[in-house]
């Protein structure tokens, strides 16, 4: 039973929930086209090739997300998966074999002979694209190159990724290797799931010591880690053919904003502002 | 939370004026409304309400200036749609599927200026109730909420208070709050850069697409403007001229183009992204994707 004491406390809260309404309406004015259900917008037609932007799980801005392309080097984060799912040895010391000393850059300036730890060199196929690095591990996991690029399919089917195949695993333009933004995001996504890829992609550096002591550092080649605010990884790659290629994880507060781009220029730039561009254009609460 | 709360008010109200023409006894449901926004899910409120049994109504019904039309049901599944004119200008559909005679589910998507809404409901009959007790009290409820704003309860006046600070919507507080010392506050705030830049912004997105201005809210700079007595160029051109020295590069970037230019030529012309200040990335940045 109300009493008629308890109708104005009452009604002044309905009323102010209508009221409340209206202000979410009118506040709604204020959320830029492009987080509404509609079909992603393309608001940076020049940017790359294709290019997909997720904020908070929802597709903000999308070019060509199914286009297949040369991924180049964001095909490490597969080959690192692959690695890491097959008896995987982080201590075990790794030989450089003249091959993989003269693969071409990116380098870490690995000589022949020289023998280095895997995680080391898995360090340095992450934070600096190395493709001696790259090369080594491949060379040691057990597999031919052909089984191996064989493990990266079956992995990338597993992961859903329907428009990828991979003939190189650490990334070189070949017949046959290619993949999408959409596919690369869940590529990415797997990777930043894994406790220490996530730890690798997000550091700034990193130093690897030979067998015989001899030491190399190396910096990341994803630029925008400590210049874009919140940037927590995760990859770049770029041949001639593919372009500038990214994947970037950044998080501010409870907002999260991925993007992946392949056929880039002037990515830095251009991340830096869509990422910011993104975030901006969060609804006011 | 408050505004899935919102929604549920507005449908208890509702339904409690639907109830108006209804027999004194009633059926009392328990009503969960989740909305989602821009992606978002708020958390679900529920409330109680008191519907009239049987029949095709919808157990719900909007304030006045909404009707609910194109009502069908067939089987389990009642459709409608509803549409709202005037300052709350929206429409929208929703679907109810009844899994029994105590128990729906359903979905309603609200559209209103440009964005989209989507509300799960899930109601469950609790028993019956005292419709007619009800029905008084929504008698009420649409009394008061027809009144002017700026006198119906102490939570308007704080309402009030706060838009006026926040200064994102013109439409609702100059159609609700009349107070003079609001108004200041909100004309003073709308005047700042930050505010400025957000409401124009809004109201170029807004031109872009196409949005008419006949809709309420949907020039907030402009509706501002109007409300403050202030000259838009004029003030635009006031603050970009402090606005490189103040440090506000993001209102230069959208805001004072000719400026902007003379800036990234000095900035950011010819530097790479790693080697220029960190003063000024961002803005070479935004400059830079503008550009394109």
């Amino acid at each position: 039973m109300i009493t008629a004491r308890t109708h104005p406390s009452r009604t002044a809260r309905l009323v102010a929930g209508c009221v409340f309404l209206w202000a979410l309406l009118a506040r709604a004015t204020l959320i830029p086209a492009g987080t509404t259900t509609a079909a992603p917008a393309d608001p940076y037609p020049q940017t790359a090739r294709s290019y997909v932007l997720i904020r908070d799980g929802v597709t903000l801005w999308e070019r060509q997300g199914t286009q297949r392309l040369p991924p180049a080097s964001l095909t490490k984060l597969l080959t690192a998966l692959v690695l890491l799912d097959n008896d995987w040895q982080p201590e075990r010391w790794l030989p450089v074999s003249p091959a993989a000393a003269t693969t071409p850059p990116t380098r870490l300036g690995l000589r022949a002979g020289e023998q280095v730890r895997a995680d080391d060199a898995l360090a340095a196929m992450l934070i600096h694209s190395a493709n001696d690095a790259c090369r080594v591990l491949v060379e040691t996991s057990g597999v031919t190159r052909a089984a191996f690029t064989e493990r990266m399919n079956t992995r990338a089917e597993q992961l859903g990724m329907r428009d990828s195949h991979f003939v190189d695993p650490c990334g070189f333009d070949a017949d046959g290797q290619y993949s999408t933004v959409r596919d690369l995001l869940k590529l990415a996504q797997q990777a930043r799931g894994v406790a220490e890829l996530a730890r690798l992609t997000g550091s700034s550096g990193g130093a690897l010591h030979t067998r015989a002591g001899r030491e190399l550092t190396f910096q990341n080649t994803n630029q925008l880690l400590g210049r874009l605010d919140g940037t927590l990884g995760v990859k770049t790659g770029y041949t001639s053919s593919a372009g500038q290629c990214l994947i970037a994880y950044v998080r501010r507060g409870s907002h999260d904003v991925w993007l992946v781009m392949l056929g880039g220029s002037q990515r830095w730039w251009l991340a830096h502002g869509m990422i910011n561009d993104a975030f901006a254009a969060l609804p006011a609460v | 939370m408050k505004y899935a709360t919102s929604l549920l008010f507005l449908i208890a109200v509702c339904a409690g004026g639907t109830l108006a023409a209804a027999e004194p006894s009633g059926e009392k449901w328990k009503v969960s409304a989740t909305m989602q926004m821009a992606g978002m899910s708020m958390p679900s409120a529920t409330s109680e309400i008191c519907t009239q049994p049987g029949g095709n109504a919808v157990p719900m019904k909007t304030e006045k200036g909404c009707e609910l039309y194109d009502v069908s049901r067939v089987g389990s599944t009642q459709s409608f749609k509803m549409r709202c004119t005037g300052r709350t200008a929206m429409s929208g559909s929703g679907q109810l599927t009844y899994t029994g005679t105590d128990r729906y589910q359903g979905k309603m998507q609200v559209s209103a200026q440009g964005q989209t809404m989507s509300t799960v409901i899930e109601g469950q009959k609790l028993g019956v109730c005292d419709g007619g007790e009800l029905n008084l009290k929504a008698k009420q409820v649409t009394a008061q909420a027809t009144q002017p704003f700026a006198v119906a309860n102490p939570n308007q006046a704080q309402m009030c208070r706060q838009s006026a600070a926040e200064a994102t919507s013109p439409a609702l507080f100059a159609s609700m709050c009349k107070d003079p010392a609001d108004i200041k506050t909100y004309c003073t705030a709308v005047q700042t850069p930050e505010k400025f830049q957000t409401l124009a912004a809004t109201e170029q997105a807004n031109v872009r697409s196409g949005v008419s201005a006949a809709i309420p809210g949907m020039r907030p700079l402009s509706e501002s403007a109007k409300l403050c007595g202030f000259n838009i160029e004029q003030l635009r051109a006031q603050l970009c001229t402090t606005a490189e020295s103040a440090g506000r590069l993001g209102f230069l970037t959208t805001q004072c183009p000719a400026q902007a230019t003379a800036l990234a030529k000095a900035q950011c012309a010819g530097r790479s992204y790693t080697s220029i200040s960190s003063k000024y990335r961002d803005f070479c940045s935004a400059y830079l994707n503008g550009r394109r």
